[in-house]
């Protein structure tokens, strides 16, 4: 006798005159039922287990099946199951999720719910499958022209979405309160808060602090209206705080605030990640920030503007870092001293001729580093002066070592230089509408900052930087581009 | 103690043979064997041979505990195709292997990583089974992404 379900299997059984094995079977079944069902659930209250309606579906089966074989003395039982077409899309709705959550966020948005119909339901209606919004690549200012509205309306409609279960959230360029506060009031579990470039104020800031309280890690970066005040409420009210990212735009001087560092000193005492690029700090602030946070593992202080390298107390912070290039270094702060005194008034074509030497030094002095770094290789963690590059894992997992300072990107495949356009997460050349200063800049620096947060640390790691260096380097360059700039409006 | 042999059986009736110790690994076998003592037959109605025979290898070979993460990273890796890995997947999830079937998530989510939404398609041979016009409403509905 040959069933396709189970159900058939019982048909046929009945309508055969077997009274003998038609009363036990439907106990066996029944019993076998609800016992499962009450097994699982019992995990399910007292051993915290969740379940899983695919897997007890299964084992429903497979035990009735072998109850009945092993009570029923004959071999009359044969477990048949109709074939499947098969089709992946009808994949469990866990395998299915467990697919998604690997895939980046544009990726989860635009790809996986239009390839069909199931698929679509399987993600939609699983929470966890939105535990991180990332919208940083539309939220961008410089990205593509999104509007506020936009960026309001995409954020709710996720945030609906995710049903309140999203840990992290990415958003940059936040213009006005209500928007944040939208997103603060409706997470029940958020850990991880990145809004840099946003235009938030402080008093949004102190009012949802309270509901801040789970956040572990938060980026502040280049949100220029968010000053002590904020600062410090968000210190008082995360107690398990351990990345704060307060990196400033190398432009921004409007917001001079040297108390900031001494609010991070007093209120977060459990940071293990702190990023203040380009801050108005000293040694004296930095010093404190580094005694009261003893777990810090990473401290980014590149591009401050007075915190003056000293080798004494490079010996007592960091006793790794080293300085093997300090020649080049002088070489060029001397060539860019040349030049940056030079420029005056100086005309266009003048100008123009300058540039292009300039860019053949670039890309001499570029080639010199990569060579020291191939030399020295990217093994030794630490930070040179004038010349930082630093170990990262890209997106595909790839260590990559950049040198901010020259541009040059090193990975195990070979080398990038962003300045010839392979590279461009990192450091920046290029003509951009600046958002600060309301003007086309020439784009020299390195987008310093913006570390990755998990960084494995075994030990103490301090980036800083010969400030100046960059600076001038940075400042002959704007300097040169928007007198070339206007001198080519008045040609035309 | 005496090794006990449990005999699993594939959708296609073919019979693998595997130590019991092994096979609890798997926690839905762990939990028949508790129930019932396992004494006849274990049949498992969604895995095919070909897979049930590598899930059967994965347990044979799987014994130190430290080496576990690199060894399911290699398993799956040794099996770089896509349908393979989605039919290990599935009979991972009937067994509740969880690492196995983190593992070939995993690799299928690398796999198709980059692909464009035609190319998920074409990989994993599904229809498109929407209408042009509600094709047309998702992409209202995402046009700030695109």
């Amino acid at each position: 006798m040959h069933s396709n379900t189970i159900s058939e299997f019982f048909e046929d059984t009945c309508c055969t005159n077997q009274p003998d094995l038609n009363r036990p079977l439907k106990e066996i079944i029944g019993q076998a039922y609800f016992w499962l069902i009450w097994k699982g659930r019992n995990d399910v209250v007292f051993n915290n287990k969740s379940f899983n309606t695919h897997g007890t579906a299964n084992l429903i089966q497979t035990t009735i099946f072998s109850w009945l074989r092993s009570r029923c003395n004959r071999r009359i039982i044969e477990y048949v199951l109709m074939e499947e077409a098969k089709n992946w899309a009808n994949l469990p709705p866990d395998v299915l999720g467990l697919i998604f959550n690997k895939f980046c966020f544009k990726e989860k948005l635009l790809i996986f719910p239009r390839v069909c119909k199931s698929w679509n339901h399987a993600v939609l209606g699983r929470p966890n499958c939105w535990q991180t919004i990332d919208l940083l690549d539309w939220s961008l200012p410089r990205e593509y022209s999104s509007s506020d509205h936009d960026i309001d309306k995409m954020l709710r409609f996720l945030v609906t979405r995710a049903s309140a279960a999203f840990q992290e959230i990415v958003i940059g360029n936040i213009q006005n309160d209500l928007t944040f506060s939208f997103f603060i009031d409706h997470s029940r579990s958020l850990r991880t808060l990145e809004i840099p470039w946003s235009n938030v104020s402080d008093s949004i800031v102190e009012h949802v602090a309270e509901k801040l309280s789970g956040v572990t890690r938060i980026n502040l970066s280049y949100c220029r209206n968010i000053r002590v005040r904020g600062i410090r409420a968000i210190g008082e009210n995360c107690k398990s705080l351990v990345g704060l990212k307060r990196n400033k735009h190398p432009f921004d001087i409007s917001c001079v605030k040297v108390e900031e560092a001494t609010t991070i000193a007093a209120t977060m005492p459990k940071l293990k990640h702190l990023e203040l690029t380009f801050n108005y700090f000293d040694m004296e602030n930095v010093e404190k920030i580094i005694e009261s946070c003893h777990e810090l593992k990473f401290l980014d202080i590149r591009g401050c503007s007075y915190v003056h390298l000293n080798h004494g107390w490079l010996q007592k912070c960091a006793p790794k870092v080293m300085d093997p290039i300090s020649i080049i270094v002088t070489g060029l702060k001397w060539m860019i001293g040349l030049l940056g005194h030079n420029v005056g008034h100086a005309t266009f074509t003048i100008l123009s001729t300058m540039i292009m030497m300039m860019m053949m030094m670039m890309i001499i002095m570029s080639m010199i580093v990569m060579m020291i770094i191939m030399i020295i290789g990217p093994n030794t963690k630490a930070s040179y002066l004038g010349c930082v590059w630093y170990v990262e894992q890209d997106r595909t997992g790839r260590d990559k070592t950049y040198c901010p300072t020259f541009g040059a990107a090193w990975d195990r495949t070979g080398i990038h230089c962003p300045m010839f356009g392979a590279t461009w997460d990192r450091t920046e050349t290029g003509i951009r509408w600046d958002n600060m200063g309301q003007k086309w800049l020439f784009f020299c620096y390195t987008k310093i900052g913006g570390t990755t947060w998990d960084r494995n640390e075994t030990e103490t790691n301090i980036l800083l930087t010969n400030t100046r260096l960059i600076y001038n380097f940075n400042m002959v360059f704007v300097f040169v581009f928007s007198t070339t700039s206007h001198g080519r409006h008045r040609h035309r | 103690m005496s090794k006990k042999t449990l005999t699993l059986m594939s959708k296609d009736k073919q019979l693998f043979n595997i130590e019991e110790h092994l096979a609890v690994q798997s926690v839905t076998i762990r939990n028949m064997v508790k129930e019932d003592g396992a004494s006849s037959v274990i049949p498992l109605p969604r895995v095919d041979s070909e897979t049930l025979a590598l899930v059967i290898e994965y347990l044979n070979r799987q014994q130190a505990p430290e080496e576990d993460e690199d060894y399911v990273k290699k398993f799956v890796d040794e099996r770089g195709e896509i349908p393979t890995l989605l039919e290990l997947a599935q009979a991972a999830l009937d067994l509740d292997i969880k690492k196995l079937m983190d593992a070939a998530c995993m690799k299928v989510a690398d796999l198709i990583k980059d692909f464009t939404l035609e190319e998920v398609r074409e990989a994993l041979r599904i229809e498109n089974d929407r209408t042009p016009e509600e094709e047309k409403a998702i992409r209202d509905e995402f046009q700030w992404a695109f």
